[in-house]
């Protein structure tokens, strides 16, 4: 057995719910392929790779038989090689064609060019391999468009940059032989099916040049990695490689409950000072360790710690670095840097570096609290565990869902990660993309986009003068530039820039998004930035400005947010008697109304203050149910509200199911008096801005809806409810069963059955 | 279900339409109209298909200066952003011929069309050597050649030289206009206002509107509006080709400064000398002055130091608020001629003339001391270079 990292159980109060060694994999090798270019032979050697791994020399053989492919494999098993290889080797063998890389953020395109242009180095030809993006500067854009080898970018600026203008790209899509998809895992929910239609258009510019690209993708672990690829490309030769050659070393993997410290509320001890407890020995004695936490502020706070922890060592604040997207990029390439040669020992991180960013091999991993999905926790205990004895630890905090997860450890070995969903025939989606594609190429008489039928769509657009019909075939016919109008992610623009002003010169050290910004930047907020405290003097709302200085206090500040929902206009319904559906357009608003200052260490509350800035607010579309008088005088009001809530919780994870999309694409809220409907209202909600499309097809399926919410409550084995069916927030006495009681109101038999069945045992 | 939204379970499939509607997406239908052509357009066969044209010669005196065998070239799309979506729906070209002036308009009556369309414009232009457009350089040509690649047609535009008036207009007239557009420049340099039937902005939605309903009103003002540019860019061009031969009356100092820099940027030093020099001569204002200037660096760079100097001193006497003359010459003395007490007296003279000046002037009046003084004490003494013995300024102004 491998030397694993001290971890001392009995130095730990609280229950460890699991030590599992997963055993080491032993490296399946395969000799280089027979054809391969001498002169890459000889690059690959100077890399130090004489052979391959079993799944990199299988890749090879899909892709050199024309075939697409998707590889599966885990975190740090050389995947990159499997679409790098066969490229440069196609290349090599005629320089004239071209390759287009998709990766999902400019940052990992950045990392991924480092990579290649390290590999293509001494190659007999010149190849040329270029990031394209928005950073790129506009003396450089020709020399890429005409001559780049490989492009990289990312779906955004391949959707409003290169596609619509791609006369002035036909060098590159005339002679596109592969198109490789990286990090396929992240285009699902909203993204996927933006971005599957985004394939959709790049298909069709492909085929007015002639040109018939080969897809390349590489996913994370996911359950149905074959399935997505096939609906993302509209592929169905689609190869799957997901057997892994790369060695894996002997890892140790713990769930660690901290003690209880108040049996009544069920509260247990900070899973942020038992994780510091764990973590600080390690990277006391030089062990590399990434710490994930779950927001921002718990980074700032767990960075304190750990350097705190670190102290007396000068370098401190060198060795321990925090990462996370409020950083500004430069400062991100330097602490990736840091951590592969070694300089730094202990990074703290939000879920930014799940994503196949390059770190080089950690010894451990600690998750604070349980990342929300089994896909992300295994992406983020992959990060350690590339050479024998690496560990990762699991701790949980006193929330249901972690609770739940840490004391069913069997559940979360034997469960397959969550699926990739997506659903490119959203028909709003599906319009913003045809327009898009229209203004691109004209579409002839019975084209389609992709699988979808267009030309009901096409003759819409006619009526509202979008496009012409002439000659068989239709054209754009507006002024604007449609693709603008479309957000493959939809994240709110307006950034709040933060100014250090103690500088003679104020500097900026990062930014944040609107939304997130009352709750962390407000007036008074001891904002935590790389470890040090700012104070913010002055947040300049109008200007997006947060104007700050550095101070030294001991504690640290949280504001408490408000959730409101407004019906602004009802499309359809109500319908039905007891419960009864509607959709339609609403406002939600969120006011931050209030902040503590909380002690470090003790996190006793110190004081608050009011905080004065404007609701933040969301126009999306929702469906809605309400809940008739007679069923639920009878319940109480806590009742009644605890029944709601967890009604909300089980039909917004039913819906993301029914709709193909990511849980995270929807939200819910339950009123126990709503002021539009002043009855009880439970909304479930498209979480993006002007909503995409999700609120009409959640009334239509109104029916099925409750008949999935209804078995997945009834058919959880606890006892009153759980944080996997009536939710995690709300384990109040009489839950479950009211929840059943009013989702059997709505349907008939089977809920009303069960529910029943269950108040009668 | 063709053309229907999948449906998981009972409701019925409801159509793209309601479901639009629904959003609020949708206007109801809207009936289809006859589009008739424009007046004055004609079919013409291609071996594309047919294209719209509509000609006409303009008498007009021979042109003087004779502008060579040109195309002049302007085009109305459907936007401005670019883009592959973005379409040229007519094209005006005119080009001088013995009798006149000869205005050709191609007409894109639809999109599916444009094949012919390119292929009369390529007609149109085929004899030309030289494409003349206002702005073409990024703009129109551009736009034609995304044109040709979406339309698969062989050739794109002929391999004519292309003179961009935009940059011409630029070099020569920026000074006189807070901005270089088309309408600007027939205001300021060819002096017409015109009656202009409609704003470039309300363009495209002209030809949407004739696209949408076949309504006429505003296509027609907008074609109007493309043939009375083309024309503007002719006459246009016989200004600016008279300008840069230096035989438009009614120069001032800044254009022939303008033009004298313009003629050296495209290599042609003789005639920017000359220019500079006619700018020069005015002897009065700030583009005098840097004309004079800008000589008497050429000159220094050549080693004609004593005619630097003497057309420094004679601008210093004409222009005698100049600060940048007294400096120049000051710093001629001091380097060239190795004459810090010249060069002293030059500056001491200029903070006498222009005593406002005085801070910027006296920092050097100190550091010449200084250096005077230090020169007497001994380290440099008697150093003092023979000038080159030349004759002094060779054109005497004017």
């Amino acid at each position: 057995m491998a030397s694993f990292p001290s971890f001392h159980t009995a130095s730990f109060q609280g229950e460890i719910t699991l030590d599992h060694v997963i055993p080491e994999a032993e490296a399946k090798f395969a000799a280089l392929p027979a054809d391969l270019h001498p002169e890459l032979v000889a690059a690959l050697a100077r890399r130090g790779i004489e052979r391959l791994y079993s799944h990199q020399a299988e890749a090879y053989e899909a892709v050199r038989k024309g075939r697409h492919l998707v590889v599966v494999t885990p975190t740090a098993s050389g995947k990159t090689l499997c679409y790098n290889l066969p490229v440069l080797q196609r290349l090599l063998e005629s320089p004239e064609k071209r390759a287009l890389y998709l990766y999902p953020t400019k940052a990992l395109a950045q990392d991924q060019l480092a990579e290649l242009s390290a590999l293509k180095h001494g190659l007999p030809i010149q190849l040329r391999v270029d990031t394209y993006d928005g950073d790129t500067p506009p003396g450089r854009r020709t020399a890429i468009r005409e001559g780049g080898h490989v492009v990289m970018t990312n779906p955004d600026m391949l959707h409003t940059g290169l596609l619509p203008h791609h006369t002035k790209w036909r060098r590159l899509f005339s002679s596109l032989e592969f198109v490789v998809i990286d990090e396929l895992h992240t285009y699902r929910g909203l993204f996927g099916s933006q971005v599957a239609n985004v394939i959709r258009r790049l298909k069709r510019i492909c085929a007015f040049y002639g040109s018939n690209p080969t897809f390349i993708c590489a996913s994370a672990t996911i359950a149905n990695p074959l399935e997505l690829a096939k609906r993302l490309l509209e592929e169905e030769n689609v190869e799957l490689v997901d057997r892994s050659g790369a060695p894996r070393g002997e890892r140790r993997l713990i769930f660690y409950n901290p003690p209880l410290v108040n049996r009544e509320l069920g509260i247990r001890r900070s899973s942020m000072l038992e994780a510091r407890r764990i973590a600080a020995p390690w990277i006391r004695s030089g062990v590399q360790t990434i710490v994930f936490c779950r927001s921002r502020l718990q980074v700032e706070v767990m960075l304190s710690y750990l350097r705190q922890d670190l102290a007396p060592r000068l370098d401190a604040n060198q060795r321990v670095r925090g990462y996370r997207a409020g950083y500004l990029p430069l400062h991100r390439r330097e602490i990736e840097a840091g951590l592969r040669n070694g300089e730094i020992t202990c990074v703290v991180s939000t879920n930014a570096l799940e994503l196949g960013i390059d770190i080089g091999t950690l010894q451990t991993a600690v998750l604070v609290g349980y990342p929300g999905t089994i896909a992300s926790t295994w992406q983020q205990l992959g990060r350690a565990g590339r050479r024998s004895g690496s560990v990762g630890v699991f701790v949980a905090s006193s929330s249901p869902l972690d609770q739940f997860i840490v004391r069913h450890p069997q559940y979360f070995l034997s469960t397959d990660p969550e699926e990739g969903l997506i659903d490119p025939d959203n028909l709003l989606l599906l319009a913003g993309h045809l327009q898009a594609g229209l203004f691109e190429l004209p579409f002839e008489g019975q084209e389609r986009l992709g699988r979808a039928d267009v030309s009901e769509l096409l003759q819409l657009f006619e009526e509202d003068g979008s496009a012409t019909r002439s000659n068989g075939r239709w054209f754009w016919s507006r002024q604007a530039f449609p693709a603008e109008e479309v957000h493959l992610r939809r994240i709110l623009a307006d950034n709040v820039v933060i100014i250090d002003t103690s500088h003679p010169r104020p500097q900026v050290i990062g930014e944040m998004d609107q939304f997130t910004a009352p709750v962390l930047l407000h007036e008074e907020a001891v904002y935590l930035h790389e470890g040090a405290q700012f104070h913010v003097d002055r947040l300049d709302w109008d200007e997006k400005k947060a104007y700050v200085r550095p101070v030294e206090v001991d504690y640290y500040t949280d504001a408490l947010a408000s959730v409101t929902v407004r019906v602004l206009e009802t499309f359809d319904g109500p319908e039905g008697d007891e419960v009864s559906r509607s959709h339609g357009e609403l406002k939600i608003t969120s006011l931050a109304s209030m902040f503590k200052k909380i002690k470090f260490h003790t996190h006793e509350n110190i004081g608050s203050g009011p905080i004065h800035l404007p609701e933040q607010t969301l126009h999306t579309t929702g469906y809605w149910i309400t809940i008739d008088e007679g069923l639920w005088r009878s319940l109480g009001r806590e009742t009644l509200e605890a029944g709601l809530q967890g009604m909300a919780h089980a039909l917004r994870h039913v819906a993301s199911l029914r709709l193909m999309c990511d849980p995270r694409d929807l939200g819910s809220v339950a009123e126990v008096r709503s002021v539009t409907t002043q009855l009880p209202t439970v909304t479930v909600y498209d979480v993006y801005p002007g909503g995409v499309g999700f609120s009409s097809r959640m009334f239509e399926l109104h029916r099925a809806l409750l008949d999935d919410a209804s078995s997945l409550v009834r058919d959880c084995p606890c006892l009153a409810g759980c944080p996997s069916c009536v939710g995690p927030l709300h384990l109040v006495e009489g839950a479950k069963e009211a929840c059943l009681r009013l989702l059997a109101a709505g349907d008939g038999s089977a809920a009303r059955d069960s529910a029943a069945r269950y108040v009668s045992c | 279900m063709h053309g229907r939204r999948r449906s998981v379970d009972g409701p019925e499939p409801v159509s793209y339409r309601e479901r639009l509607t629904r959003l609020g997406a949708t206007p109801g239908p809207r009936p289809q109209q006859s589009r008739s052509l424009p007046r004055g357009f004609e079919e013409v066969s291609t071996r594309f298909g047919m294209a719209m044209l509509r000609q006409d010669v303009i008498p007009l005196p021979p042109l003087e200066p004779y502008p060579g065998n040109v195309a002049y070239l302007d085009t109305e799309t459907t936007g401005l952003s670019g883009g592959s979506g973005t379409y040229v729906f007519a094209a005006a070209v005119a080009r001088p011929i013995d009798c006149g002036l000869r205005v050709a308009q191609v007409f894109l009556p639809q999109p599916g069309m444009e094949p012919a369309f390119l292929q009369a414009l390529q007609e149109e232009m085929a004899p030309a050597e030289t494409v003349a457009t206002f702005n073409g350089g990024s703009f129109d040509l551009p736009v034609l050649r995304t044109r040709w690649v979406m339309a698969r047609m062989p050739g794109e535009l002929h391999g004519a030289a292309h003179v961009d008036l935009l940059t011409l207009v630029r070099a020569l007239y920026r000074h006189r206009m807070e901005s270089c557009t088309l309408r600007m420049v027939e205001e300021r340099v060819l002096g017409y206002e015109r009656d202009d039937p409609i704003s470039s902005a309300l363009v495209p939605d002209a030809y949407f509107d004739y696209l949408r309903n076949g309504s006429h009103d505003f296509l027609e003002a907008a074609l109007e509006h493309n043939r009375l540019d083309v024309i503007s860019l002719v006459h246009l061009h016989a200004r600016l080709l008279l300008r840069l031969q230096g035989g438009e009356a009614g120069m001032d100092a800044a254009d022939w400064l303008a033009l004298g820099r313009h003629r050296f940027r495209r290599g042609a030093r003789a005639d920017g000398w000359r220019a500079f020099r006619n700018a020069t001569s005015f002897a009065s204002g700030d583009a005098s002055a840097t004309a004079g200037l800008l000589l008497s660096r050429r000159l220094t760079r050549r080693g004609s130091i004593a005619a630097a100097d003497g057309l420094l001193g004679w601008l210093e006497s004409s222009i005698t608020d100049d600060m940048r003359v007294s400096i120049a010459r000051a710093r001629l003395a001091e380097w060239r001629r190795r004459d810090p007490s010249q060069a002293l007296s030059i500056v001491e003279a200029a903070l006498r003339r222009m005593p406002d000046q005085a801070p910027d002037l006296e920092h050097r009046r100190a550091r010449l001391r200084r250096k005077l003084d230090s020169g007497r004490s001994g380290r440099r003494k008697g150093y003092l270079r023979e000038v080159q013995l030349e004759a002094p300024i060779v054109d005497s102004p004017a």
